[in-house]
């Protein structure tokens, strides 16, 4: 039984996947209108390639493959290509390579052992993350959301992998410190 | 001690190659410095299981926000695909 042919219903996609596949690109674009665009283009490329479905894969994942790569679009074009990173922004973290006072890291607690209040530290990072520059969300999401490699991100973004390397260092630094004290609550 | 100050790491240099680990992409003098660096350091062992904690859960945020599509344009997807 691995051909999914039998199940494939494009009339029930709306009722079935909208909801999930609107949820899963708006926790990756942090934006309404562009998560419902990039959810209509999937459905319209989808019905319109419905022909070349072989049934490989389950009607979910293929969905989700071809969300995926609009999402990943989308990035694509937002990259201007041209990253110009100011130098130095990692001095608000540390002097001299050391933490700054400000910076340490403070003890969580037991936050990150026991289950986590699910609702309300998803809702804090994404809050936080929306924070992250443009650039350096698209890293951070094609990294630990998609589960990219880092290459593939460079070429997707057109940038060279040490500004790889600075982007999602940044982006650590600042959601870190963003969730201790909007989650955790030490100021 | 000469030889612990051509091997010792700053805190920003150990954080920045904790990204670089998760790629696979440690020389092997790289390896030896961010473990003895983290052997000794509290912030940034603390930095790399809070930094591991959320990145892990970052995946599965869509599970969580309870976000539903607008009624009005699940009905213009399905006009679009009737035509």
């Amino acid at each position: 039984m691995n051909n999914h042919l039998a199940l494939f219903n494009p009339d029930k996609w709306v009722d079935n996947y909208a909801d999930a596949l609107y949820a899963y690109t708006m926790a990756r674009v942090n934006d309404m209108q562009l998560a419902e665009d990039i959810v209509q283009n999937t459905f319209l490329s989808a019905w319109k390639g419905r022909d070349t479905y072989k049934g490989q894969a389950s009607e979910k994942n293929w969905l989700y493959a071809i969300l995926k790569n609009k999402i990943v679009d989308h990035f694509r074009k937002q990259s201007t290509g041209s990253l110009t990173l100011d130098a130095g922004k990692e001095g608000q973290y540390f002097e001299d390579g050391h933490w700054t006072e400000a910076a340490a890291p403070k003890e969580w607690g037991q936050y990150t052992e026991q289950p986590v209040e699910k609702k309300e530290f998803y809702s804090v990072l994404e809050k936080c993350k929306q924070k992250l520059k443009d650039i350096q969300q698209a890293v951070f999401v094609m990294k630990y959301m998609e589960d990219a490699e880092a290459e593939d991100i460079c070429k997707v973004l057109n940038i060279t992998s040490s500004n790889y390397w600075v982007l999602i260092h940044r982006a650590k630094l600042q959601l870190r410190k963003c969730l201790e004290k909007n989650w955790i609550g030490i100021q | 001690m000469k030889w612990y100050r051509a091997i010792w790491l700053s805190c920003e240099q150990a954080t920045f190659l904790m990204s670089k680990k998760e790629e696979g992409k440690l020389a092997f003098k790289e390896k030896i410095q961010l473990r003895l660096h983290l052997r000794i350091c509290d912030f940034c062992t603390r930095f790399q299981r809070q930094v591991r904690f959320f990145t892990r859960h970052a995946a599965q945020a869509h599970e969580h926000t309870g976000a539903l599509l607008r009624e009005e344009k699940k009905e213009e997807i399905r006009g679009m695909m009737r035509e």
